[in-house]
């Protein structure tokens, strides 16, 4: 009797601890939940999209400079250097910890050292650079790794006409087309060649029409004594990229 | 003997108002979750990324830094950069050293807490470089 007397003045104080332990464990848990979202704000202060967005965008640039470098007349060594240079200075100024950037250049035909130039007899002309990246960053919080390439092609398409005028004057027409990466482009400073003979010649007084789509219609007059007429048009790019094609005009 | 069960009762109802206070009361302990505002670092961060990412794509970026077109460079921010954003970029060589000899900023700083962005940019121009760039944001709190 005298028990249960005991235990039924005891049983509002559990009550007390019941609901002290259940608003300890509410506010426990909702401390642990937001301490968890503030963790995973903090840490995406240094954005590893951006970040990487910013390390692919800057491999880009890197090839687009060796490939415009080695169309002008470079060495193709300099993709290597250059390439390691970037690679170099991610890893001394990486915000995350440790960055390792390693570039491997295309060796597999048609490239060679990262490079396929071919200025064509053909009517087709093309500068391109691949280069496969894989970028690795090690961070407190951070740990990424991924794989991309980069391809920049520059490539013309050339198709020319000639009609007959007085004596050895020839009238030549020629449709250009530019892509870069196989979508249409704009060009810049065309360089037009004609074959006389054995010599090269280049012609200033040519008329350009643009269609603002990548095509270029080219027009001049020359006296060319051989027969076929060759013809040959280089043009650089919105990049700088210089691309060249060589064709034999058919007669209109 | 009914008197003390009277108030034993009442005691009964205490304890239990008691718990129900401790537990109503836990609840207002509950901080509140981080919301995602417009001025916290975070997003002063993704929008000084953004901007410099935008810049770069077309590669003007590194043309406006070899051309030491400040004034544009400058002019550009001041419209990209959302109104209320304080400004301030610094641009280094490969060697470290600094390149703009004019101040490229829209003002004095309007908060203490300034956000710094670090962002490397290769030039895609045949003369090969890299350009270390600093900039600065704040807003207005």
């Amino acid at each position: 009797m005298i028990k249960e007397k005991i235990e039924r003045r005891n049983s509002g104080q559990a009550l007390v601890i019941t609901a002290l332990v259940i608003s300890l464990l509410i506010i426990s848990t909702f401390y642990y939940v937001y301490d968890v979202m503030r963790a995973r704000q903090e840490s995406s202060q240094l954005s590893l999209e951006e970040y990487v967005l910013m390390v692919k965008l800057g491999s880009v640039h890197t090839v687009i400079s060796s490939l415009t470098n080695v169309t002008n007349g470079g060495n193709t060594q300099l993709l290597v250097e250059n390439l390691e240079a970037w690679s170099s200075k991610l890893k001394n100024e990486c915000s995350y910890g440790y960055c390792l950037l390693n570039a491997y250049p295309r060796n597999t035909s048609p490239y060679s050292s990262g490079f396929h130039i071919s200025w064509g007899q053909n009517g087709f002309g093309i500068s391109s650079c691949y280069v496969r990246f894989n970028l690795t960053i090690y961070g407190r919080d951070v740990e990424a790794s991924l794989e991309y390439s980069v391809n920049v092609t520059t490539s013309i398409t050339i198709q020319g006409f000639y009609s007959q005028g007085t004596g050895t004057e020839k009238h030549v027409e020629i449709l250009c087309k530019v892509f870069n990466e196989g979508s249409p482009a704009l060009a810049e400073n065309f360089n037009v060649y004609y074959q006389n003979g054995s010599i090269w010649i280049q012609t200033q007084s040519y008329s350009l029409t643009d269609y603002g789509n990548g095509t270029y219609h080219i027009t001049f007059n020359a006296n060319i004594l051989t027969v076929p007429v060759n013809v040959s048009v280089g043009v650089y790019d919105a990049r700088q990229i210089y691309v060249q094609a060589n064709t034999t005009c058919t007669e209109a | 003997m009914k008197l003390k069960k009277r108030r034993s009762g009442q005691i009964r109802i205490l304890e239990a108002f008691f718990a129900a206070l401790l537990i109503f009361a836990s609840l207002f302990l509950i901080p509140s979750p981080p919301t995602s505002e417009n001025n916290s670092p975070n997003d002063l961060y993704s929008i000084g990324m953004n901007t410099l990412l935008q810049l770069d794509a077309d590669g003007s970026l590194s043309k406006l830094i070899k051309n030491k077109d400040w004034n544009r460079l400058r002019n550009i921010l001041k419209q990209v950069l959302p109104n209320g954003v304080w400004f301030n970029l610094t641009v280094l060589n490969n060697a470290g050293a600094q390149l703009n000899d004019v101040l490229i900023s829209n003002g004095q700083p309007i908060s203490d807490k300034i956000v710094s962005i670090e962002y490397l940019c290769a030039a895609s121009s045949p003369t090969y470089s890299i350009y270390i760039i600093y900039l600065q944001l704040a807003r207005a709190s």
